[in-house]
C-alpha cells in the first residue's frame, strides 16, 4: 500500500501541484486564478476522451425510443431485450462502454487535481509542512519559484481559501452548477421509476457537494465551480444546451433559446 | 415484483455510497487535524508536556502521576509552542478553533492565545489574544523571556511584547507575513523571522527596528543566537549566520529543501536540520560542512546536543542518537517500525523524552535508547 501511495503521488499528484505552483506565480500570485488555470490545462489534456464520453452518451440517449419500443416489444425476456440492445448500439456504431471508460480514466486525473489544491493550501500547520515533500527542489527554475511564492497568498476577496467560505456564496454557486450539469446529463428514463431517479439524483448530487463545501476549504469549491462551469460549457457546445433552454424560458444573455438547440437546428435543416 | 425490490435497493445503495464518496473524496487531501509540536520540558522533578489533544499537562517525573492540567474544561485545538518556565509562571501560545454553528450551518474560526499559567496549580494567571478580541490569530513560537517582559509571535504578523506579571501589552511590531517561529532575545535585542521572508532585530525594551535582513524565502524557524552572531534557516534552503549587531551576512550554506528548525550550536559546530532528510554539522565560524547524517525522513524539529551527544528526531524515523564530534551513530528507536515526531526531543537525568504524534509520550534511556516507559498524557490515571 505504501509503494502504491508513493506511486501515485510521484506520477498524479506531485506533478499537478508542482504546474498549480508554477501558475501561481505566472498568474500574479492569484491562487484563484491559479485553480482555474490548473483545471483549464487538465480540461484541455483530457478533452479527447470527455468529448468522446459526452458523444457517446448523446448517442445513447438518442436511441433511447428505439430502445423503449424493444422494452414494449419483449415485454417479458430481459434477455432478449439486452440482445436487441446490444445489436441496436452496434447497428448505430455506439460502445456503451463509451460511456462509463473516459469517466474512469480521468477519475484518477480529478483526484489527484483535488488532493495538489489541498496540499497547496495546507490547511494545517501539518499540511504545510508536508508540502515541502512534494516540490522539485531539484529543478532550479521550480525551486526559485517556489521560493518566491511561498507562503502563497490565499486571501481572494472575502474568501481565506483555506477555510470554508464564511458567507456560504460557494455553496450556493456549488449547488448551481452541479444542478445545471445534472440538468445537461441526464437521460430521458424508459420506465417511471428510472426517471424518479434520475429526478432524484438531479437535486441530490448537487445538494450533498453543497453540503461538503459548507465543511471544505473554499478553494476546492472554487475548483467544483470552474470545473463545472467548464463541463456544461463543452457539453453545451457539443450536445446543445437541452433543459438548460427549457429550464430558464426568457434565457441567459449568451445561451441559445430552446428553439435554436442544435437538435431542432438540424431539424430544421432536414426540412 | 422482483425488478422493483431491485430498483428500491439500487436506490438504497445510490443514496447510502454517493455520501460516503464524497466524505472518501473531502478526505483524499490527506487529514486536516491539527495536533501540535511542542516538545516536552522539564523543570526539577516535574515533565510539562502539551498532549495531540489540546491540554497541557504537568507530571511528577519520578512517578509519572499527573500533577495538574489546563484546560480543565473545553481542551484547545493544538499545541505547537513549547512552554516556557519563568519565575512561578510558564508560559505559551495556543491554536484554537472556534466553531460557530447555525442550525446546520458551522464556521470554524482559527485562534490563539498567549498564556500564562501557574507553575504550581496550573491556574491561569492572565491571557492575551492575539490581534483583536474577536478575531484572534494563532500563536506557534517559542515564547522568550526578556527583563521583566515575555515575548510573543503570532499568525497575525506581529509580535507582542507583554509584561511578565499583569500580561497587558508594552508593544507591538508588525511585520509583512505571519509569524510561526518564536523570538530570540539576546543582550536586549529581540530578533524575530516572518514568513514575508525577513529577518528582524528590535529593541527589546521599546519595539524600534534595529535592523532587518532579506532572505531568499519565507522565514519560520525560530533564531538561534550566540554570541555576536545570530544563525537562522529559511524556506530558500538555506542557514544563514548574520552579525547580530548589524544584521551583515557572515555565510550562509545551502541544503536541498527547507531549513524549518532553529539551528543549535554547540562547541564550535552549527547544528542544521534540514526537510532534505539530512542533518548537518557545520563549522560555526565559517559554515564549511564537517559531516551530515541521513535520518530518513525531514527534520522538522531542532536536535537537542548535550556531552557530546546529538539527539534527534526525524518525521516518521523516530528518534536517534549521534556522535557529536563524527556524527556516527549511536542507536536508533525503535529498532523496527515507525514512530512519527515532528516535536525537539527534551533531554534530562539520563532520560530522552519524546512528544511522539500519536499521542504519547517516551522516555528513553539516553545512553543505550531503551524504551524506558511511555504514556498517553491524560490518561495514564
Amino acid at each position: 500500500m505504501p509503494e502504491i501511495t508513493g506511486l501515485w503521488n510521484l506520477l498524479i499528484m506531485e506533478p499537478m501541484l508542482n504546474l498549480l505552483m508554477l501558475l501561481y506565480a505566472l498568474l500574479f500570485n492569484n491562487f484563484v486564478l491559479a485553480i482555474i488555470g490548473l483545471t483549464i490545462v487538465v480540461r484541455l489534456i483530457t478533452f479527447p476522451l470527455t468529448q468522446r464520453q459526452i458523444r457517446s452518451m448523446k448517442s445513447m440517449q438518442d436511441l433511447q425510443p428505439e430502445i423503449q419500443k424493444l422494452q414494449k416489444k419483449y415485454k417479458k425476456d430481459r434477455e432478449k431485450v439486452s440482445a436487441a440492445t446490444m445489436e441496436l448500439y452496434k447497428k448505430h456504431g455506439v460502445n456503451p462502454m463509451m460511456g462509463c471508460l473516459p469517466m474512469l480514466v480521468q477519475m484518477p486525473i480529478w483526484i489527484g487535481l483535488y488532493q495538489s489544491i489541498y496540499q497547496a493550501l495546507g490547511s494545517t500547520p501539518e499540511q504545510f509542512i508536508g508540502l515541502s515533500q512534494r516540490l522539485y527542489h531539484a529543478i532550479p527554475f521550480m525551486h526559485d519559484m517556489a521560493t518566491r511564492s511561498i507562503p502563497l497568498n490565499s486571501q481572494f476577496l472575502w474568501l481565506h481559501l483555506a477555510r470554508p467560505d464564511p458567507f456560504y456564496i460557494l455553496p450556493v454557486l456549488v449547488v448551481a452548477t452541479f444542478w445545471l450539469q445534472q440538468k445537461l446529463t441526464a437521460q430521458p428514463a424508459a420506465d417511471p421509476s428510472q426517471a424518479q431517479m434520475t429526478q432524484t439524483m438531479q437535486w441530490m448530487m448537487p445538494i450533498m457537494f453543497g453540503f461538503i463545501t459548507l465543511q471544505v476549504a473554499s478553494g476546492l469549491a472554487v475548483y467544483w465551480v470552474a470545473s463545472g462551469v467548464l463541463q456544461i460549457v463543452q457539453q453545451g457546445f457539443t450536445t446543445g444546451w437541452g433543459d438548460i433552454a427549457k429550464a430558464l424560458p426568457t434565457g441567459i444573455p449568451g445561451l441559445p433559446k430552446r428553439e435554436e438547440t442544435k437538435k431542432d437546428a438540424r431539424g430544421k435543416k432536414k426540412r | 415484483m422482483k425488478e422493483t425490490t431491485t430498483k428500491k435497493i439500487r436506490r438504497v445503495a445510490l443514496w447510502a455510497l454517493l455520501p460516503l464518496f464524497l466524505i472518501l473524496l473531502a478526505g483524499c487531501g490527506g487529514g486536516g487535524v491539527a495536533m501540535g509540536w511542542s516538545a516536552p520540558v522539564v523543570e526539577g522533578d516535574t515533565l510539562y508536556v502539551a498532549s495531540k489533544t489540546g491540554r497541557l499537562h504537568t507530571l511528577d517525573v519520578n512517578t509519572q502521576q499527573q500533577l495538574w492540567q489546563f484546560p480543565l474544561e473545553q481542551p484547545l485545538a493544538g499545541i505547537y509552542s513549547t512552554p516556557v518556565i519563568g519565575g512561578e509562571a510558564l508560559f505559551f501560545g495556543s491554536y484554537e478553533i472556534q466553531t460557530t454553528a447555525f442550525l446546520i450551518f458551522q464556521n470554524q474560526d482559527i485562534q490563539g492565545r498567549a498564556y500564562a499559567l501557574d507553575v504550581t496549580n496550573g491556574q491561569r494567571k492572565w491571557q492575551f489574544p492575539m490581534g483583536s478580541a474577536e478575531d484572534t490569530e494563532p500563536s506557534m513560537g517559542t515564547p522568550a523571556l526578556g527583563e521583566g517582559i515575555v515575548y510573543f509571535t503570532s499568525s497575525d504578523h506581529k509580535v507582542y511584547a507583554l509584561d511578565l506579571e499583569t500580561g497587558s501589552k508594552r508593544w507591538e511590531y508588525e511585520t509583512g507575513r505571519e509569524i510561526w517561529g518564536g523570538p530570540a532575545w539576546h543582550n536586549g535585542t529581540l530578533y524575530v523571522g516572518s514568513a514575508d521572508k525577513n529577518l528582524y532585530a528590535l529593541d527589546a525594551a521599546s519595539g524600534q527596528r534595529k535592523w532587518a535582513f532579506a532572505a531568499g524565502g519565507a522565514i519560520y524557524c525560530t533564531p538561534h543566537v550566540a554570541g555576536d552572531t545570530i544563525y537562522f534557516g529559511s524556506l530558500d534552503n538555506r542557514v544563514y549566520a548574520l552579525n547580530a549587531e548589524n544584521g551583515e551576512e557572515r555565510w550562509s550554506f545551502l541544503t536541498q529543501n527547507w531549513v524549518w528548525a532553529e539551528p543549535v550550536l554547540h562547541e564550535g559546530l552549527l547544528y542544521v536540520a534540514s526537510l532534505d532528510h539530512f542533518l548537518y554539522a557545520l563549522d560555526a565560524s565559517n559554515g564549511t560542512p564537517r559531516w551530515q547524517f541521513d535520518a530518513g525522513d525531514m527534520i522538522t524539529a531542532a536536535p537537542a546536543v548535550i556531552e557530546g551527544v546529538v539527539y534527534l528526531t526525524a518525521g516518521n524515523a523516530g528518534v536517534y542518537a549521534l556522535d557529536a564530534e563524527t556524527g556516527s551513530q549511536l542507536w536508533h528507536y525503535p529498532e523496527e517500525g515507525n514512530l512519527r515526531v515532528l516535536s525537539s526531543p527534551t533531554v534530562a537525568d539520563g532520560l530522552v523524552y519524546v512528544n511522539a504524534d500519536n499521542g504519547k509520550l517516551y522516555a528513553l534511556d539516553a545512553a543505550a535508547g531503551q524504551l524506558r516507559w511511555e504514556l498517553a498524557p491524560g490518561e495514564q490515571e
